[in-house]
């Protein structure tokens, strides 16, 4: 009767269950791929959809070619940490060799990294950095020292009292490692006499990684912070957005707006017509993704292990790995309205 | 015998051939599908997905819906990881997390049931307040230390084997849920409530209890989905799991169930979870990116309820050209509630005057 | 039921209908009385409420929330919804803000709202597709058709975004200019508003819409082409969501693959407060505009007083569920008088016999 069917159904199911979970040992992976020994690795960004990280995978994907490694990419469509965790170990899952990836959360993501490595896997971080158990080395797109110091620059000089008064900085979600070790750095150098007479009001973390988020947070920050003459934003989303918003307000003579930006994004706030910002920084994220490759190439070799003073060459230019395990892929740029649209990676 | 092809012929089976077609498939494509390391990480992460399905299906199976249950899910892990954060003992912290979850349900029951408040609007609402709640209570951070016992719970394995250990922990619930709907009385009320609520009324079933404690067993499941996530991620963030609520409701519709309520099985939500499970894996592994996948799982559940109304004509055209053994055994077989073909205009007629 | 029955019924059921109307336009005085109170506490107690910056940015924001959220309600009254309509707003904003930078000249605007329209029309489409084809509840259906589009949405931006600089100069413009001193945000939602007050009060394809809702097998009798109103309600509400999509790449210049999350809530939730029962049949596209107000401030509000800016879902989650909880109560209170005897008694023209002596019912 009803009830028998219900058991068969259900035996039908554990039976299912039981041979799935059993592991079906024999047909274990073979992992690598082609013929031509190209080896897969694998590029995990913070969220897919933005132009430095389809850039970084520009970048890894042409120096792979050239150096052997087949670089593919792929992420979480919003920047969820959890979510990266299933991008990692589908990453392991496919026999994958390398992996790059952009943290969201590095706490989140580092029991998935150390199970990865355990797997014989090697991790590579970029742009955000993860916990150091769980990665080999880190490149980042420019120095969190440099990031920091132009950025204070940026802001200081327009000012309308050279290098004093307060700003905030509208950041991104308040897990970003990159974010976090960037901001930490620049608290630190305002101890310092040149900027000592400007104050941090706010660090802003706006939900998401979204121009509505970010647009909402800055108003409500703007009002909360009602004496503050200059914003930082270190996030291409953010400063985007906030550009667009002091410019339909008609708040741009009123607060200085800097920090890093995408040139494509910015360049209409650089006209005649607009110039709601005046400067702003990046680096080159194509050059990156290239750096990341490279150093791929030689931790899946061994001869790179992150101990500080290793070099390696990439593309002809000497990588040098600096304390934390840290390579640095370039310098930042400073783009104003002369440099911003021949800005292309 | 005629049992038998009944089995054979049943949606649930036609789950298990899907899964084997996926499995075949995958593994010629990617040769990685059915690797050790790849079915562990797969049960694992497909666990809160099983958990939630089982909780939503008495739901949907009395006619209701339970959007919520990521609410839930966020707000109980939330604050069972905000409290183990500050200190407080684990197996404490985990009940409060656990009874504020049966809370939830309980308060979308009482909305639904009691207010007579349409299911949809309540449990959209709360999705949004419970999960805005956690957003209030932890901000844009993230949890990220958890005890030991949690850790285990959520990503370890059974001693001794390479099983998960949260894996079978679902499974058990999935077997306790499976007596609870198909061998108990209250069981059978879920599904005469869900034929007709009228009905059931008048057979003198109490639909107000029945239908709030479906309830309240959705929240108490996403809950404790949620310490699932907790153990597994070793993360509690605002929002988390927000991603789930529809794999989860395919998981209820693929598995059978009927979104009109009045049919369905468990045994086929947990083959439903299964196979999405393996086709997400099978997916990834082949480059589907993110979207890829969510798209995908979007086209099955237009597939899954688009093939119920196919399945039920083919099984009746099945009855009426298999001469009358057949259909005198088959009549005692399965029943399908109450939603036969020829009672189903006034089956819908009757359920809608109900509603209004 | 005999057809004289049911024709009573449906005098019954539209006379219930009227009270509930009724009820609506009371709540419609209620909501401004709310809006207004609201409004004057703000301006007295925070000083940066009343500042031209802060109510400009709060008209100009509740204006595109309040277009898509009267889409939504035409939807609702017809007792269905549409859970997709962020991702709908997501890709007409990029796709008709690509597209509309090859339409430069004194036609641009036009097309571009005309392409926005119709882009957002056929997805709307989509999901009238599975609600009337599939048979799927709307709700599953617009889960489904959500996760689909969001997912085209991403492949649309194709790992990029729109730039501003790829936006024609009268999009870009659009948030920022002003017609007579009221921004053109404000003067399209009135437009929208009062077009589709048109429709729903005065047209056919609008009084079918309020039969859909209140009783949709009277309907059926009655003769109302269900499926073609499906079809037509869906592609209304998702053309509204395509109109908010362009208006969306004017607000915000750029359009990454972000755009329109979580919009889903908002809209709903704005027109649920706003009046727009959930059983169908009640409410009108002023409720919506109401609601999206209403919410904007409350919203607005919280942002000023540094309650969090996590408040956002909460709010529209708690004000759904609080909204929908006291018009049931309160149409419940009001629908009880109107008991079917008590009614035809006064309506002696209505009672089922009186219809039949008359002579009239044939299968109609």
């Amino acid at each position: 009767m009803k009830r028998r069917s219900i058991l068969l159904k259900s035996a039908m199911t554990l039976a299912l269950a039981s041979t799935m979970l059993i592991p079906v040992g024999l047909m274990a992976s073979s992992g690598t791929a082609g013929a031509s020994g190209a080896v897969k690795v694998f590029m995990i960004p913070k969220f897919t959809g933005i132009a430095p990280f389809t850039d970084a995978a520009k970048g890894c994907k042409t120096e792979g070619q050239k150096i052997g490694l087949n670089c593919l990419y792929g992420g979480p469509t919003t920047g969820s940490a959890t979510d990266q965790v299933n991008f990692i170990n589908n990453a392991v899952s496919a026999g994958d060799k390398g992996i790059f990836i952009s943290n969201d959360d590095a706490a989140t993501t580092n029991p998935a990294l150390v199970r990865a490595e355990h797997h014989g896997v090697k991790v590579v971080t970029f742009d955000s950095d993860a916990l150091k158990t769980g990665r080999t080395v880190y490149v980042e797109g420019t120095s969190t020292a440099s990031i920091a110091l132009t950025e204070l620059n940026m802001l200081g000089s327009q000012m309308a009292t050279p290098y004093s008064g307060s700003f905030i900085i509208l950041s991104a979600q308040a897990t970003d490692s990159n974010q976090v070790q960037w901001n930490a750095q620049l608290k630190k150098d305002l101890s310092m006499p040149k900027y000592s007479k400007m104050t941090l009001a706010a660090i802003i973390n706006p939900p998401s990684d979204s121009a509505a988020d970010a647009t909402s947070s800055l108003q409500a920050a703007l009002a909360a912070n009602p004496g503050i003459s200059g914003i930082i934003s270190p996030t291409t989303v953010a400063i985007a957005a906030a550009a667009q918003y002091l410019t339909t307000n008609n708040l741009c003579s009123k607060y200085v707006l800097t920090g890093l930006g995408d040139p494509d994004q910015m360049e209409p706030f650089m006209t005649t017509a607009n110039n709601c910002v005046h400067s702003f920084a990046l680096w080159n994220f194509t050059q990156e993704g290239t750096v990341a490759a490279c150093a791929m190439k030689f931790v899946l070799a061994g001869t790179l292990t992150g101990k500080t003073g290793q070099s390696f060459k990439c593309n002809g230019v000497k990588e040098v790995v600096l304390p934390g395990q840290t390579v640095s892929a370039g310098a930042a740029v400073v783009y104003t309205s002369a440099n911003v649209k021949s800005a292309g990676f | 015998m005629a049992r038998f092809r009944q089995l054979v012929l049943s949606w649930e089976a036609g789950l298990v051939v899907l899964t084997v077609l996926v499995v075949i498939f995958g593994q010629l494509a990617d040769h990685d599908l059915i690797s050790s390391f790849n079915l562990q990480t797969t049960a694992l992460n497909n666990v809160i997905l099983l958990c939630l399905a089982l909780g939503v299906a008495p739901v949907i199976m009395t006619g209701d819906i339970d959007l919520s249950v990521v609410g839930t899910l966020a707000l109980s892990g939330v604050v069972m990881g905000d409290l183990m954060a500050h200190g407080m003992a684990t197996g404490l912290a985990i009940a409060i997390g656990l009874v504020l979850a049966l809370v939830c349900g309980l308060i979308n029951g009482l909305l639904v049931v009691l207010f007579d408040l349409p299911a949809l609007a309540v449990t959209l609402g709360t999705m949004g307040a419970y999960t805005g709640i956690s957003f209030l209570i932890l901000g844009g951070l993230a949890i990220t230390t958890f005890p030991n016992s949690v850790v285990s719970l959520g990503s370890s394995n059974l001693t001794g084997t390479q099983v998960p250990f949260a894996t079978v922990v679902v499974l058990a619930i999935a077997a306790i849920m499976a007596y609870l709907v198909h061998f108990t009385t209250w069981g059978k009320s879920l599904f005469a409530v869900g034929g007709s609520r009228k009905a059931a009324l008048f057979s003198g079933i109490a639909v107000n209890r029945v239908r709030i404690t479906t309830f309240i067993i959705s929240g108490f499941l996403a809950g404790f989905a949620g310490l699932l996530f907790l153990g597994n991620y070793e993360t509690a963030q605002a929002g988390m799991g927000a991603s789930q609520l529809l794999p989860a409701i395919t998981a209820v519709i693929l598995g059978g169930v009927s979104a009109y309520g009045g049919t369905g099985t468990i045994p086929g939500v947990v083959l439903a979870a299964i196979l999405l499970a393996l086709l997400q894996s099978a997916l990834g592994l082949h480059g589907f990116s993110g979207e890829g996948q969510t798209m995908a799982v979007g086209f099955l559940l237009i597939i899954a309820i688009g093939a119920q109304p196919l399945a039920r004509s083919a099984r009746d055209w099945w009855r009426r050209h298999a001469g009358v053994r057949e259909i005198a055994s088959a009549g005692t077989g399965e029943s399908r509630g109450g939603s036969e073909s020829s009672s189903g205009a006034s089956g819908a007629e009757v359920r809608s005057t109900a509603v209004n | 039921m005999s057809a004289a029955e049911m024709i009573s019924d449906v005098a019954t059921s539209s006379a219930r209908r009227s009270r509930v109307n009724a009820m609506v336009r009371r709540s419609d005085t209620a909501l401004l009385g709310l809006i207004a109170l609201i409004t004057l506490v703000a301006v007295a107690t925070l000083s940066d409420f009343r500042t031209l910056s802060n109510i400009n940015n709060l008209l100009n924001t509740t204006a595109l929330i309040a277009i898509v959220a009267i889409g939504e309600a035409v939807v609702i009254l017809a007792r269905q919804i549409d859970l997709s309509v962020g991702a709908i707003l997501g890709i007409c904003a990029y796709l008709v803000g690509e597209w509309s930078g090859h339409f430069s000249g004194p036609f641009g605007p036009v097309i571009g709202v005309l392409l926005a329209l119709a882009l957002g029309a056929g997805f709307g489409l989509g999901n009238a597709l599975l609600v009337n084809v599939f048979k799927m509840p709307a709700i599953i259906a617009t889960l489904a058709t959500l996760s689909i589009y969001t997912g085209l949405q991403i492949i649309v931006n194709n790992g990029s975004q729109l730039y501003l600089t790829q936006v024609p100069k009268w999009l870009a413009g659009l948030r920022g200019n002003a017609w007579f001193g009221i921004g053109t945000f404000i003067w399209i939602a009135a437009i929208v508003l009062v077009a589709v007050s048109f429709i729903l009060r005065r047209t056919r394809f609008g009084r079918d819409v309020y039969a859909l809702g209140s009783n949709p097998e009277a309907a059926a009798y009655l003769g109302v082409k269900i499926r073609l109103r499906t079809f037509q309600i869906f592609a209304l509400c998702g053309a509204l969501a395509g109109l908010g999509g362009l208006l969306y790449t004017s607000q915000f210049g750029n359009v990454d693959a972000t755009a329109g999350n979580g919009m889903n809530l908002t809209v709903i939730a704005a027109a649920v407060v706003g009046g727009v029962s959930l059983f169908g049949g009640a409410g009108t596209a002023l409720s919506a505009v109401l609601g999206a107000l209403l919410l904007g401030e409350i919203q607005n509000v919280l942002e000023l007083t540094r309650i969090s800016i996590f408040a956002e879902q909460t709010l529209q989650g708690a004000a759904i569920v609080i909204a929908v909880a006291v018009y049931a109560v309160v149409s419940r209170r009001l629908r009880r008088p109107v008991r079917r005897e008590a009614f035809l008694s006064e309506h002696p023209t209505l009672n089922p016999a009186a219809i039949e002596a008359a002579g009239g019912t044939s299968n109609g």
